[in-house]
């Protein structure tokens, strides 16, 4: 069995402003084993950057508070690291690459100069091995003329190169862990192929896991083993990509699978889309979040929220359409184009 | 870049041709001469004077002459110091505006963005309130108030400094106060909004996310992108503050340059005026390019290619 990298359990993490009170994430939990690749899908707003931004502790506290939950690294709880103890893991145990190649990288610093920031921050090299340790990254992730490039500075750089230049970052101190938040969103199609391509490659070069955030089921096809669902800071559905594509078991995941367009021939004109807006996150339903929106909804849908099912394979899924009482949902009402999307046996590397 | 320079140094001329000419001309239109003032001289003794300093001569025939003599770098005689030219008077009261100027911006600018840092870093926090507490304070006490303040306290109550005047270092310090309390609240302010801005930016979570320490963070990527519209901000401001502030060298009796602006307009001192308005201009036109130099260094989008 492969090892577990990182396990986070029952996470709840809110932000404190003016308004009120925002629940970001309520009650996450799921892990990552070693080598494999956890994509967390959702809509925007759903909690999926926050939740891994505050495993790194990225995110501002205040306003933000991670409220309850654990997070386990290598079997250890870094859950109340502080920031001193979290930043020597940063770059060196687990990395994050950002959606907004254009604004992540420092106007003012030369390329060469922000990987070897972070060799510099962890290992005890000089200077120059430092360089030549940017130099080799940047042949890597497949940018040319490295030694030109070290010297660059981002401006001077296409968005799918600089995307390139944070993969770089994020991995050349060797993390047991990538998170990559939404890394192709902000690229252009041709490019999000290659992003993804090598970020595919370096993954099994460095042995390392990936959690991909993103509202694209077509990445997630091409990347992942295993795909947690998110809805309004919670994980409705999680499993492998087998199970959640071929045999999704929550509604919202049948909306999401529903409203990936399609390019062939006899596909239908209109785009689907799941009805409505995700609940506001100052004050959740009491019930399941997303009963207002869900076609099946029952009447205990409304006022209690689902425990999680467990089906086989680690399957789970919260619904009460899963409960023994629940009418059934035929297959083929659920969702009508699952072959569109180009799902490939990923091999387990690990 | 050295054609860069030559194309700037070419600028620079044209700006101050043009500066030259419009403030002339504009001069020249006010109302009156500057032989008019409460003691009425006769017809005959003013069209004297006028005929001594060139000034019955046609406008556009004046104007040339001002300008050959300005190629040689004379601003020509004042109009109201009896034999003194304008060089000289330049000459003797710009060291010491531009003395109490240097030492006011050496004082300011550390403290006033080391405020400003503190401050965005802080934010929310008492030493923040503090921070923008000073910054507004400075920037709403008109600098006659806060001198005459600083004079009772510090030298009618306690009798600890000089009054007034310009006498040695001792003689130094009220007006440095006074000055860069002004221009470190304006450095706070500005500084203060930068760093938040780049605070929140994305740069600094990837900076975060790859381990760099928190010192780092804020030295390499925060300050240092933070201090562009510091930068901008500077250039006009060391060029007005060296030129001398009226108020505060009135209140203090400073002989320095800032009284010849205020005076020599109303007086109706062309030479003198005009020798001013060139010599700041000359003065903000360096200021500027230096800046534009300084933004290179700062921020590579800016700089000028090679």
């Amino acid at each position: 069995m492969a090892k577990r990298i990182l396990e986070v359990k029952n996470m709840h993490f809110s932000f404190y402003t003016y308004a009120g009170e925002v629940h970001a994430v309520n009650g996450v939990s799921f892990y990552v084993d070693q080598g494999e690749t956890l994509a967390i899908v959702g809509e925007s707003g759903c909690g999926k950057s926050v939740t891994v931004q505050s495993i790194m502790k990225l995110t501002p506290t205040p306003p933000g508070k991670l409220k309850q939950g654990k997070i386990e690294y290598m079997g250890e709880d870094i859950t109340h690291y502080t920031q001193k103890e979290i930043s020597s893991m940063r770059g060196k145990e687990m990395s994050m690459i950002f959606q907004d190649p254009m604004t992540s990288l420092n106007p003012t610093m030369r390329i060469g100069h922000q990987i070897a920031e972070g060799i510099l921050s962890h290992e005890n090299i000089s200077k120059e091995a430092a360089k030549q340790k940017a130099i080799e990254m940047l042949i890597k992730v497949g940018l040319p003329n490295p030694e030109k490039n070290f010297m660059s500075y981002p401006h001077q750089f296409s968005g799918g190169m600089r995307q390139r230049v944070m993969i770089a970052i994020a991995l050349v101190c060797n993390p047991k862990i990538l998170f990559a938040d939404e890394p192709t969103t902000a690229l252009d199609v041709t490019v999000q192929a290659q992003i993804l391509e090598l970020m595919n490659t370096l993954k099994r070069e460095f042995k390392a896991s990936v959690v991909l955030i993103t509202h694209d089921l077509g990445v997630v096809a091409k990347t992942a083993q295993r795909i947690a669902v998110m809805y309004a800071g919670k994980i409705v559905e999680t499993g492998t990509a087998r199970d959640v594509f071929y045999d999704p078991k929550h509604p919202y995941t049948w909306g999401l699978l529903d409203s990936v367009p399609s390019t062939g021939a006899q596909s239908s004109r209109t785009l689907n889309s799941i009805e409505g807006s995700p609940p506001d996150l100052f004050c959740l339903p009491k019930g399941c979040s997303f009963a207002a929106r869900c076609k099946y909804c029952m009447n205990i849908c409304r006022e209690i929220a689902p425990e999680e099912t467990v089906m086989d394979n680690g399957h789970r899924a919260s619904c009460w359409l899963l409960d023994c009482r629940a009418p059934s949902v035929p297959p083929q009402k659920r969702v009508s184009r699952v072959s569109k999307l180009d799902i490939k046996e990923t091999a387990h590397v690990g | 870049m050295k054609n860069y320079i030559l194309q700037r140094l070419i600028i620079s001329v044209i700006t101050i041709f043009v500066l030259a000419t419009v403030s002339f001309f504009l001069l020249r239109s006010l109302p009156g001469n500057p032989f008019q003032t409460e003691t009425v001289l006769s017809v005959e003794t003013e069209a004297r004077m006028m005929a001594y300093y060139g000034l019955d001569k046609p406008l556009f025939e004046q104007y040339l002459t001002y300008l050959g003599n300005l190629l040689h770098g004379d601003l020509g005689y004042s109009l109201k110091y009896t034999n003194r030219t304008v060089n000289n008077m330049i000459a003797s009261a710009f060291p010491i505006s531009a003395t109490l100027g240097l030492i006011s911006l050496g004082v300011a600018v550390p403290i006033g963005l080391f405020l400003g840092i503190i401050s965005a870093r802080k934010r929310g926090k008492a030493v923040d309130y503090l921070c923008v507490f000073i910054s507004v304070i400075g920037v709403s006490i008109p600098s006659f108030i806060m001198g005459s303040f600083l004079q009772y306290i510090f030298a009618v109550k306690l009798q600890l400094l000089p009054i007034a005047q310009w006498k040695g270092l001792k003689f130094m310090v009220l007006p440095t106060v006074a000055l860069s309390l002004s221009l470190l609240a304006t450095l706070t302010r500005v500084m203060r909004a930068s760093m938040l801005e780049v605070i929140n930016q994305d740069y600094i979570k990837t900076a975060r996310a790859k381990g760099v320490p928190e010192d780092k963070v804020v030295l390499r990527h925060e300050i240092r992108n933070a201090m562009v519209p510091i930068v901008t901000m500077l250039g006009p401001m060391v060029a007005s503050v060296l030129m001398g502030t009226f108020v505060i060298e009135k209140i203090f009796a400073i002989p320095g340059l800032g009284q010849h602006f205020v005076n020599s307009i109303t007086g109706l001192d062309y030479t003198m005026t005009l020798g001013l308005t060139v010599f700041y201009g000359t003065f903000l036109v360096l200021a500027n390019f230096i800046v534009d130099i300084a933004y290179g260094i700062i921020d590579p989008r800016i700089r000028i290619e090679k």
